[in-house]
């Protein structure tokens, strides 16, 4: 593989929502819909959808429960996301070494 | 969100957001360091007034409604502190794990202690276990791992006791040395992981 190699870097992952949705979520490891949607500034929908996307790809594990009357999700960095994610800036860094 | 693109710059934006996690996913350790420094200090004294005779036996038994307090004050301060964070999947096990520990905790020393000097050797064995579970518990359902041990430390007190049947003057000083350890540390771990 050349040093940066394009075809590389994890096409799930290079989206920026999902992209910062996995950021947040390396250093909480853990969250909620709620937590996520506020710190990112996102509609439920875009949020949602992103979330599908990530779990389908086994980055993230999503479990629902309920808190009171509450429905609550919460979103679980998966030990693959958590390699995917290192990998996938390990990759960018390569490109930019000063970073 | 930011609108972020692949250049060296975004590395800060997303070196940001994995803060802002972390920082939503920190505990205040407050609460278990000012408890754990203030019960071990309680117990070390009481280590020094029993075996050099200083105060009257039924002023030195006071630590352990201390403990049963300072552990329900303490609970209040994290509930507080805590805040809309309540709703974190980390602060919700952590308040419930040592919320129970707490109630347990009371519960038995009404049951054992009600209108006689509290039995110091209970105290002990169900403080260790109560504990010990709690942490535990964090630690196998939150990404708090290494809560685990403190857990395996306090029951491994608590495994003592049970084995021991008995409790002399220097288990004031043992279980003084835990609440430094396994409770005063802890917080302190957190304190630390919270402001870094």
């Amino acid at each position: 593989m050349k040093p940066f190699d394009y075809r590389a870097l994890d096409e799930v992952l290079h989206g920026r929502v999902r992209l910062g949705i996995m950021a947040f979520l390396q250093g909480a490891r853990q969250s909620d819909f709620v937590e996520l949607r506020n710190a990112l500034e996102l509609t439920d929908g875009n949020l949602a959808a992103q979330l599908r996307k990530l779990e389908e790809n086994g980055h993230v594990r999503i479990t629902k429960g309920y808190m009171g009357k509450r429905t609550r999700m919460t979103v679980t960095l998966t030990e693959q996301g958590d390699a995917a994610m290192k990998a996938y800036l390990d990759r960018l860094r390569s490109l930019f070494p000063e970073n | 969100m930011k609108r972020m693109m692949i250049l060296p710059e975004d590395f800060k934006a997303l070196h940001a957001l994995v803060d802002a996690g972390r920082r939503a996913a920190a505990l205040d350790g407050r609460h278990l360091l000012i408890f754990g420094a203030l019960t071990a200090a309680v117990l070390a004294l009481q280590y020094v007034a029993e075996t050099r005779d200083w105060l009257p036996s039924d002023v030195l038994w006071r630590w352990q409604p201390a403990v049963l307090i300072g552990f329900l004050v303490a609970m209040f301060m994290l509930r507080r502190g805590a805040g809309r964070r309540l709703g974190h999947p980390v602060a919700r096990a952590y308040v419930a794990s040592f919320g129970l520990a707490a109630t347990t905790i009371a519960l038995v020393m009404l049951a054992k202690g009600s209108g006689e000097r509290p039995d110091g050797y209970w105290t002990a064995v169900v403080v260790s276990c109560a504990i010990g579970s709690a942490y535990l518990f964090v630690g196998a359902v939150t990404p708090l791992r290494w809560m685990a041990l403190p857990g395996f430390g306090w029951l491994a007190l608590f495994v003592f006791y049970v084995d021991r049947q008995a409790v002399v003057p220097t288990d004031w000083l043992r279980l003084s040395m835990a609440f430094l350890l396994l409770m005063a540390l802890p917080g302190a771990v957190l304190i630390a992981r919270k402001s870094r």
